[in-house]
């Protein structure tokens, strides 16, 4: 099942140098793969990550 | 409204469950990979084949549910315990060293167990911290209140603590402008310099003088300095 957003459902840019990730069909950019790996749970971003890749689980259902 | 909040939040709670049991049960993830296959699409990764990393994250989605549902009980959202357990998979995915001779099954299922224990850790010490602007409650015209409405300085002290400090200024001003015996003897007797005050007998001592000579020094002193701001608020 792909997700309607040809974009990363991260940052929601669509084109990004490198290849992606894809994961139930969303799309997780290069950049946005690295700052996921190294990014922690005191992090404001985190909450963002966690936010948006709730889209994957979505897709699932 | 305190039992209609605990009923909203037992609801959210077992709709949260249900949705992720009717994934698993529905397989609305992916079978997971056999030792065989992991091996297979990990030599492929190794090539450089993106397409196998895809399948390594997406065969590995059913774990996340499987360790996220472990964490029912410790009152967050599911759908966040999910996606916390997504992060930990990815994380997995790009640290994994086959090398070790652990399967990627194995490695993934513990960061993503580490990923979800370190979110709980940080949100029981976020808890515990209070917010200045945690409301505690309403006012008369049922305006909240929050807790820095209630720890904050009074107006009338900030006006009055700057007034002060003016005043302090002007007469520092003032003293300098003082023979250099008055000025000492007003900066030992009000410790103008450090806050620390002698008595006149001290001065006396330190100075090698008597307390009554002490005594006339700042008297004439504080009398130059009154008329000094007199004249000063008569221009």
């Amino acid at each position: 099942m792909a997700s309607e957003f040809p974009g990363c459902i991260l940052c929601r840019r669509f084109c990004s140098a490198g290849p992606s990730i894809y994961v139930q069909g969303c799309r997780i950019c290069q950049d946005c793969e690295k700052k996921i790996v190294s990014v922690t749970v005191d992090d404001p971003a985190y909450e963002i990550y966690v936010e948006k890749l709730k889209e994957i689980w979505s897709q699932a259902g | 409204m305190l039992s209609g909040l605990w009923t909203l939040t037992l609801v959210s709670l077992v709709n949260g469950l249900l949705l992720l049991v009717s994934h698993i049960a529905n397989n609305a993830f992916p079978q997971p990979l056999s030792e065989k296959e992991e091996a297979k699409y990990l030599r492929l990764l190794k090539k450089g084949d993106e397409k196998a990393r895809n399948v390594l994250t997406e065969r590995n989605l059913r774990l996340v549910a499987h360790i996220a549902k472990k964490f029912d009980n410790a009152g967050e959202d599911q759908d966040d315990m999910i996606s916390i357990g997504s992060i930990g998979l990815i994380k997995a995915i790009n640290t994994y060293n086959p090398g070790r001779g652990t399967r990627l099954a194995t490695y993934a299922a513990r960061c993503i167990e580490n990923e979800i224990l370190m979110h709980l850790r940080f949100m029981k010490k976020v808890r515990a911290e209070v917010s200045l602007y945690n409301p505690i409650g309403v006012d008369k015209e049922g305006n909240e209140i929050t807790l820095i409405d209630v720890l904050g300085t009074h107006p009338e002290v900030v006006a009055e603590i700057v007034e002060n400090k003016f005043e302090c200024k002007r007469l520092k001003e003032k003293v300098l402008q003082l023979p250099s015996r008055e000025k000492q003897v007003l900066e030992l007797r009000y410790g103008l310099d450090n806050g620390d005050r002698k008595t006149q007998r001290e001065i006396a001592q330190d100075l090698g003088i008597s307390r009554s000579y002490v005594s006339r020094i700042e008297k004439r002193a504080i009398d130059k300095l009154a008329r000094e701001f007199m004249m000063e608020s008569c221009q």
